[in-house]
């Protein structure tokens, strides 16, 4: 990884994953309550001080999206993100971070410091 | 005070948004992350969940509203994850709930995000059954049932040599088979949904899609041995139908001339010649449909040919009568793809 792009947020050492990616061409979808989104809309749990003793640091310095957006239909229906009515779409390269793909889809984005995430937004849909 | 430990993370979103957990007691929780005023550490309702009603949960039986309606005990309780006493959690009782913390409808098992342990048995795979002409409701609901009760018998005869996920299964089988009194009726109906509920979660067959058009398509996700097996007997019995009928009368009337239909095990005395016949009426039909784990059903029923014969007879009869939705061009075989994480 190229010296210049540095995360973010500081990692805890072996993070990200061994087996997270350098995304090219990567769409990816995530839920936020904006339009057009905030920096706030893009904070992981350990930026926004809300991570809590115990749960896995490194993901909880990551950022959630999805490579498609049918989830977030279904992500809106629990109750934490009833007020989430904005999906935006972002097309991720080697210049805004690394991901970790999981389960269905999901993958954990840590995010460069040199990429904002508002200005590469394309909002896709309003509920 | 109860306090929760927490198993695993169903759904993770930025963070823990669905999670499993269970108290001091071994009750099992499933606990949904809420939102708060200030947005500041994740506060989660918590609800005590049956292991029956769990279990319901993760066929995606019932959805995560249902059992947030309707917690055991008529009890809710939440907990942060910033308040833990060496990795567990006290859960604080409330006396109400608001709407607008409970899930709204819809949201599934299958909408996890994080991997299920042991999710996506050995062996599934999913297999097309291509649909065509006109079915009506009925077609609708007896092909499936067909199908699960061929599909529950054959995991229950072929698990001679199962492996240890289901150790323990082996003596439920056996009582099983020997719980009813094979006199004909109802208990056939209760045999093959016990049977079908003795198979654990992962392998059970799961409708991938239905499509109804002509052509259109079922799509299910179920053992490969075992669908392969309901295939080579459906053949079976499509090319040959008037021998394998025959075979099916002859056993049939070697129980009903000797009254065996109608009395349980335990009412009758066959004789060594009756159990003679009948045992090579059994071979008959099983060899000739292509089923090949006679002696297993023989031992399932502590060596009684009888009754090995009367459930041979109901599988055939089920097998049958999934058969003819093949040989009337309603149903055909599709290709198969592998099993699992199937979108």
């Amino acid at each position: 990884m190229p010296a210049t792009h540095e995360f973010r947020e500081p990692l805890p050492s072996s993070c990200p994953p061994s087996s997270a990616l350098v995304p090219s061409g990567l769409l990816v979808y995530r839920l936020v309550k904006s339009s057009p989104p905030t920096a706030a809309d893009f904070a992981s749990h350990a930026e926004l001080g809300i991570a809590p003793l115990g749960v896995d640091e490194c993901r909880a310095r990551s950022c959630s999206v999805f490579s498609s957006p049918e989830p977030l239909d279904r992500m809106r229906l629990l109750p934490k993100f009833r007020s989430h009515s904005v999906v935006v779409r972002l097309d991720l390269d080697e210049l805004s971070g690394v991901v970790n793909r999981g389960h269905k889809g999901h993958y954990d984005w840590w995010v460069f410091r040199s990429f904002d995430p508002c200005q590469h937004s394309t909002v896709v849909r309003e509920y | 005070m109860r306090y929760l430990t927490l198993a695993r993370t169903l759904v993770y979103y930025d963070g823990p948004q669905v999670v499993l957990g269970h108290d001091g007691r071994g009750t099992s929780y499933l606990a949904v992350g809420v939102p708060t005023l200030d947005d500041g550490a994740p506060l989660f309702l918590a609800v005590a969940v049956t292991e029956g009603k769990l279990d319901d949960y993760f066929s995606e039986v019932v959805d995560l509203r249902h059992i947030f309606r309707r917690p055991k005990g008529d009890r809710y309780f939440t907990f942060s994850l910033e308040v833990n006493r060496g990795g567990r959690f006290a859960l604080t009782e409330r006396a109400a709930v608001d709407e607008e913390w409970l899930p709204a409808a819809g949201f599934f098992a299958s909408q996890h995000t994080e991997p299920t342990p042991g999710a996506g048995a050995a062996g599934m795979q999913v297999t097309a059954i291509p649909i065509d002409g006109r079915w009506d409701m009925q077609d609708l609901a007896t092909f499936p049932n067909k199908y699960a009760d061929a599909y529950a018998f054959m995991f229950a005869v072929t698990r001679e040599d199962a492996s240890s996920d289901v150790s323990g299964s082996q003596d439920h089988f056996e009582e099983l088979f020997q719980r009813y009194p094979w006199r004909g009726g109802y208990s056939t109906v209760s045999f093959y949904n016990d049977l079908y509920r003795e198979i654990p979660r992962q392998q059970r067959l799961k409708i991938r899609e239905i499509r109804y058009a002509s052509p259109g398509v079922i799509r299910i996700e179920a053992s490969a041995l075992l669908t392969d097996s309901i295939r080579v007997m459906v053949l079976k019995i499509n090319e040959n139908w008037s021998a394998i009928r025959e075979a099916y009368r002859e056993l049939h009337s070697s129980l009903s001339e000797r009254s065996f239909l109608g009395a349980s095990r335990h009412e009758i005395e066959p004789s060594p010649s009756d159990k003679a016949v009948v045992r090579e009426g059994c071979r008959v039909l099983s060899e000739a449909i292509g089923f090949q784990n006679l002696q297993r059903i023989y031992k399932l029923c502590d060596e009684d040919w009888i009754s090995a014969a009367k459930i041979l007879l109901s599988f055939f009869r089920r097998i049958e009568e999934l058969a003819a939705f093949y040989d009337s061009g309603k149903a055909s075989f599709g290709p198969t793809s592998a099993g699992g994480d199937v979108q």
